[in-house]
């Protein structure tokens, strides 16, 4: 066993080489130029496989649709096939598609799932394990792909034509609405090797397409003695449509052997965020993996387009000979259906990484009608964007605790790292929607911040003591302090804004209160707060602005704490848009400052 | 509101990169440095690590750019050393890097058998160590930094700091380093009493 004094000058003489060594090392005086240079030049990068299904497009023969479910495989086996230098792959169709396929083509029908599946898909959704290898099919079944020729990953056939297993193109019009693709769409594959391979994030890898097959060259730089070493790591691959998308479905070894059991979302309502067929918040997941050293890396995929929406490593129990096991938590907003993706990265041998297969985790059904949750009390949008398409431009906005949402008859799409679904409500605003911030609407939803501000504003402004009370605000209400809590007096809210410019710029809420009741609400103008001193604080911050306060005894220390609710006006409604807490001196004899004198008619 | 790094996250874009530059690039070439031992491959690590950074399109909240560029140039590096260590059981070991002149031979010799212990060490350990240690990062950016759990730093971190301690053995203690010294001291006493006589 290692001391820890042997340890401790262990430290010290990293800790004084790695510094020596990092002080000997200086950027060459030219780097800026070469850098401009390399970003000059380097492409913006794109999804590759968002690349590869927007050039899949095709038509839709008729009656070719319910037979080639979305969960059927397209393609399967990548067997590796001992040819010497290299592990070899080839990928076929599977047995259950050739009759409809081409030789060498992949036919996805409903590569997008119809609407009207959609439903029936999301019933019968649940956590599962998916049956990938029973569409595993030898080489032997290996359809032919005619062409020969080296396709490097970074260069997707961009003309299918061109090749003599090209995705099928036809006069028909494809089928488009908001910017996704329906109908049966054909792939080279090479095409589906790519998306695949993209899938599996292997990155040094090269393709080839030969008579038979096409060659997935895992590591170029490998020699024959690697790559037969390889060979019997990963020995089968299967890959297959799945819903709306690829995915790799089954990845086996015979050495390294990795698992999955039964993930498990945890109570998402811990972090305040809204359970509902969005599934947010984090999933619990555990399994085992042979190799007590590797490091198993979990990753939530999309079932749209296979991209990462979550990922996290971890480590298993190191002092387990065999059938380590490994626990860890993925945090995910926003996505409905997800893979649940784990690989182990061997720390002995970087050749042997081994992925299990995935399993699929599914929210809740579809609702009928959704809720806009979890907007920021500081949003100045006020509620839940509206767009075009994903990411477009901007038609509407849901406003915070809306519940007459409603899902079109559209998959989501994933857009940026943000999950959209096409939505629209009783208005007739329809459009592209953030999916985190729709819930289901199954319950009386939880009176946000903003909807609380709100109410409030409302009241006030009315000067409706009923409809204050009404609101519920005689109960503990939370609210963020963006104020130290200190004594004040006299300017001292100026300068506690003014003090805190840098903490108000970000936005964010720190050091949540509990208040035990409201007491008065009062509107305040810009003039009032020139009177009182608050003004200039006030408009270096949120303009003219009008804003509500909040007033409230603590009867613990006998002091005023006041909330400030800075409004915008600007729409129909008001709109909240900045709310400081304020706390007066604590007085020793619990009276009231004088700047700040309690209301006549509290309730207590 | 959307996405999912905050609202005020944009894009990065190539407006970015001279304050980037400033801030960040010498020490990522630093950085890389740990891993592949010479300047120009650290600095290839680096410069991709910068390209991706700005055509990425990742959205990046203010101020996290130092921790996607720390784990992009980590892996970079170990990419890049991963290749390294591939070519050179087939095509043999490359000059290492040409010594300063005005280096103490002894000490860069200790620094060298470090480094290379360091590097041999596996991937996640080794990043552990050399962000711990010569970043003095804390475990939570560490575990921001390679996305991992801060558990998984501490024994990341404690296996890694035994295996060097098994590969680098006593010596690492400093009797090497006293022993050349001692050496060192002898020789030099040696060539007075030569020129004495």
């Amino acid at each position: 066993m290692t001391s820890p004094d042997e340890i401790q000058n262990l430290e010290q003489q990293l800790s004084r080489a790695l510094r020596a060594h990092g002080d000997s090392v200086e950027a060459a005086p030219d780097a800026y130029t070469r850098l401009v240079r390399a970003v000059d030049e380097a492409p913006v990068r794109t999804g590759r496989i968002r690349t590869i299904l927007d050039q899949l497009g095709g038509d839709r023969p008729a009656g070719a649709t319910d037979s080639l479910r979305p969960l059927a495989f397209l393609a399967a086996v990548l067997a590796v096939a001992g040819l010497g230098a290299y592990g070899l792959v080839s990928l076929t169709s599977s047995p259950a598609e050739t009759a409809t396929a081409a030789p060498a083509t992949a036919d996805v029908s409903n590569l997008v799932p119809r609407a009207d599946e959609s439903a029936a898909d999301d019933e019968s959704a649940s956590i599962e394990a998916d049956g990938a290898d029973d569409t595993e099919s030898s080489p032997s079944d290996s359809p032919v792909a005619d062409n020969a020729g080296t396709s490097p990953r970074s260069s997707v056939p961009s003309d299918p034509a061109s090749n003599g297993t090209a995705a099928a193109t036809s006069s028909n019009p494809v089928e488009r609405y908001a910017g996704l693709t329906y109908g049966p769409v054909r792939i080279t594959a090479l095409e589906a090797a790519e998306a695949f391979l993209d899938l599996l994030a292997i990155d040094e890898v090269e393709l080839e397409e030969r008579n038979d097959r096409v060659v997935v060259r895992l590591d170029r730089a490998a020699s024959p003695a690697e790559a037969a070493d390889r060979e019997t790591i990963l020995t089968t691959l299967s890959i297959g449509a799945i819903g709306d998308g690829f995915m790799v479905v089954d990845a086996r070894s015979d050495q390294l052997e990795l698992s999955i059991d039964n993930p498990t979302i945890a109570d998402p309502t811990d972090d305040g965020i809204v359970d509902g067929t969005v599934v947010t918040g984090p999933i619990e997941l555990s399994g085992t993996t042979a190799d007590p050293t590797a490091d198993v890396t979990i990753a939530l995929r999309s079932v749209v387009d296979g991209s990462v929406l979550a990922q996290t490593s971890t480590s298993p129990d190191s002092s387990a000979d065999e059938n380590a096991a490994y626990r860890s938590t993925v945090p995910i907003i926003g996505a409905e259906r997800v893979w649940v993706v784990a690989t182990a990265l061997s720390q002995t041998d970087e050749l042997r990484s081994v992925t299990a297969r995935p399993v699929l985790y599914s929210g809740r059904p579809d609702a009928a009608s959704y809720t806009v949750v979890g907007i920021p009390p500081y949003d100045p949008d006020g509620g839940l964007v509206v767009r075009s398409t994903p990411n477009g431009s901007r038609v509407g906005v849901l406003e915070s605790g809306s519940t007459d949402v409603r899902r079109l008859p559209v998959p989501p799409r994933l857009v940026d790292d943000v999950v959209w679904w096409a939505v629209g409500d009783g208005s007739g605003l329809e459009g592209w929607a953030a999916a985190r911030y729709l819930a289901v609407d199954e319950k009386p939803a939880e009176v946000t911040m903003v909807e609380l501000a709100r109410a409030v504003i409302a009241a006030v402004g009315e000067r409706d003591r009923s409809a204050v009370e009404a609101i519920g605000l005689s109960k503990p209400v939370f609210v963020g302090s963006i104020v130290d809590p200190r004594p004040m007096s006299g300017l001292a809210d100026v300068d506690a804004l003014l003090t805190t410019r840098r903490r108000l710029a970000t936005g964010r809420l720190t050091d949540f209160y509990g208040f035990d009741r409201w007491s008065e609400a009062e509107v305040f103008v810009p003039k009032s707060y020139r009177e009182d001193g608050a003004a200039e604080g006030a408009r270096a911050y949120f303009g003219d602005l009008p804003s509500v306060v909040i007033r409230s005894l603590n009867p613990e220390t006998g002091g005023w704490e006041r909330v400030h609710l800075f409004v915008s006006r600007s729409g129909d409604r008001p709109a909240l848009v900045g709310m400081v807490l304020e706390k007066e001196p604590i007085s020793d004899s619990s009276t009231v400052p004088d700047e700040s004198p309690p209301p006549s008619d509290t309730d207590d | 509101m959307e996405g999912r790094h905050g609202r005020f996250a944009a894009p990065l874009s190539e407006t970015s990169l001279p304050a980037l530059y400033d801030n960040h690039y010498e020490t990522m070439v630093k950085l890389a440095s740990m891993y592949v031992d010479q300047r120009e491959a650290a600095e290839e690590v680096v410069q991709d690590a910068f390209v991706k950074l700005l055509k990425g399109n990742y959205r990046i909240a203010e101020g996290a750019e130092a921790a996607y560029l720390r784990r992009m140039v980590v892996n970079g590096a170990h990419s890049a050393l991963r290749k390294r260590r591939v070519r050179r059981r087939h095509v043999g070991d490359e000059p290492g890097p040409v010594a300063a002149a005005e280096e103490e031979g002894v000490d860069r010799s200790e620094r060298e058998r470090i480094l290379h212990a360091v590097r041999q060490l596996p991937r996640n350990q080794a990043a552990v160590i050399v962000l711990r240690y010569y970043l003095d990062l804390s475990e939570a950016d560490i575990a921001e930094t390679l996305g991992i759990a801060r558990g998984s730093v501490k024994s990341h971190a404690h296996r890694g700091l035994a295996r060097l301690h098994k590969i680098l053995g006593p010596d690492v203690r400093g009797e090497r380093s006293e022993r050349a010294a001692a050496n060192k001291q002898q020789i030099e006493q040696q060539e007075v009493g030569d020129d004495l006589t």
